[in-house]
């Protein structure tokens, strides 16, 4: 019997789909058999993140209507034997289904795979119900901005009545460093601090992650980037392993002394 | 006279001035009866050669007085005796009254954060262990006391107790309201985040002081509770 993972934000563009995504792979990366779930429905982006639009053929709502069977909906990824994608409808609306089928589709879900992880929408209507639904955990994205806090804290009480989800975690996306360490931006203790809730991970602002959501790589898949790593290590968090935070400081090599030296950012 | 053995009403002079002392036993219209009658005897005596009108305590016993009857009570001294009445006394409350005895003496503990968008309405004192987070709000007919920050917006006194406070460990929020007072922030705070209390000063304006000085302010509230 696996679990359900919602991701979720409140506030959008804050990275919910591309948490989602690098969660995914990173999970799927160590082993683990996962789903991702698209419920947003109407304006889709999880296959697109994952380079897997051209393969959909059903999505979540002819599911949730009878027109296909669970296993039929399902995208197997190209590079992980052991990830699925379950699509949303692009042409319908939110209300195209109701929680209560969400939920008995989850449950389905659960039986055969570790995890399964659900990219809620933004906003908290009808949308947000659907992927609350079915799911055990939340993990709440934020960003170093006080709008996105202020809708994570909003998103952290909504959860908090949902008496089938656990206490949510937190991740707090696009860290720039520079910022914080000026005060310029929120810093992660003061933003732990607020919501006060448990820090699963921090993800650095990484070109490299625009970069690959552009081209349907996950950017959890190279181990290059800082963010990479970071979302590999909110994985190996999120199943149970004790994984320190990551140090946000530049590393030092001559190169970026110099470059310090010369007064330009690294 | 039979009347005369079994008295319903005593008009007693005591340190405080003048008590009239209602039985609690005969029906409400014998005793307001005998007021009339004893008042009646003693006219005289009760008229003030100055012209002063004259102030009685009631001590209705452990009678319940309603409404209607304390009113009937009142106006038939006023009007007739020219005697006002200062305060009437009863032993006994009704269950309605006690109830918002109970309620106005009652903490409302909470160990939570009160997040974004939450909003709590009260009645009482509430004291919060944890944060009110900005964007949520707590309304409550008494005082509010915070262990943890206050960030969000805090009514106090919302049925119009000026005399509540908001009390707050670590105080940056985004409004305060005692009553019918909104707290307008100076432009340049002076212990902002600090351990503060907020009251409405003699001025009627809502101020912040250091948390230390409630006490100061508010004596009632630096003295035990029995």
């Amino acid at each position: 019997m696996g679990e359900a993972i919602v991701v979720t934000s409140g506030k959008g563009g804050v990275g919910k789909t591309t948490t989602t995504a690098n969660l995914g792979t990173a999970l799927a990366l160590n082993g683990h058999k996962v789903c991702l779930v698209d419920t947003d429905i109407g304006l889709r982006n999880l296959d697109v993140v994952m380079g897997l639009e051209n393969r959909i053929i059903y999505d979540l709502v002819d599911v949730a209507e009878g027109n296909c069977r669970l296993q039929q909906a399902l995208i197997k990824d190209k590079r992980f034997e052991s990830l699925y994608l379950l699509p949303a409808a692009q042409t319908k609306d939110k209300d195209a289904v109701a929680p209560e089928q969400i939920k008995e589709l989850i449950t389905e879900l659960k039986e055969s795979f570790d995890y399964i992880l659900i990219d809620c929408p933004a906003g908290i209507e009808q949308g947000y119900k659907n992927a609350v639904a079915g799911a055990d955990r939340a993990i709440v994205v934020t960003t170093p901005e006080i709008s996105s806090v202020r809708d994570a804290d909003r998103i952290i009480g909504l959860l908090e009545k949902e008496t089938h989800v656990q206490t949510p975690a937190l991740v707090i996306n696009r860290i720039r460093n520079h910022m914080m360490k000026s005060g310029e931006s929120m810093d992660v203790d003061e933003i732990v601090s607020i919501l006060a809730v448990d820090l699963l991970g921090i993800v650095v602002d990484d070109d490299s992650v625009i970069k690959s959501s552009n081209s349907g790589e996950p950017v959890a898949l190279s181990p290059k980037s800082k963010a990479s790593i970071a979302y590999r290590n909110i994985g190996r968090r999120l199943t149970g392993e004790n994984v320190p935070l990551m140090n946000l400081e530049e590393d030092t090599s001559v190169l970026t002394r110099v470059k310090k030296f010369l007064g330009m950012r690294s | 006279m039979t009347k005369q053995l079994q008295q319903h009403v005593t008009l007693k002079g005591t340190k405080e001035g003048l008590q009239l002392q209602l039985d609690d036993q005969c029906t409400f219209e014998v005793l307001l009866k005998e007021v009339e009658d004893k008042l009646s005897e003693q006219k005289e005596q009760l008229t003030s050669p100055k012209g002063e009108r004259l102030q009685v305590k009631v001590d209705a016993g452990y009678r319940y007085l309603k409404e209607g009857q304390q009113e009937a009570l009142t106006a038939m001294l006023q009007d007739t005796f020219h005697i006002d009445v200062a305060e009437v006394r009863s032993n006994v409350i009704s269950r309605t009254q006690a109830e918002a005895a109970r309620k106005e003496d009652h903490v409302i503990r909470m160990a939570r954060v009160i997040r974004s968008g939450q909003v709590l309405e009260l009645e009482g004192d509430v004291l919060i262990v944890g944060d009110i987070n900005p964007g949520a709000v707590v309304k409550t007919t008494g005082s509010i006391f915070v262990l943890g920050s206050l960030k969000g917006v805090a009514h106090a006194g919302c049925n119009g107790n000026v005399r509540a406070v908001i009390c707050a460990s670590f105080m940056d929020p985004a409004q305060l309201r005692i009553a019918h007072i909104v707290r307008h922030p100076p432009e340049e705070e002076e212990w902002r985040g600090m351990f503060e209390s907020a009251f409405v000063n003699d001025e009627g304006t809502l101020v912040l002081e250091r948390g230390q000085k409630l006490g100061f302010f508010r004596p009632e509230l630096a003295e035990d509770d029995d």
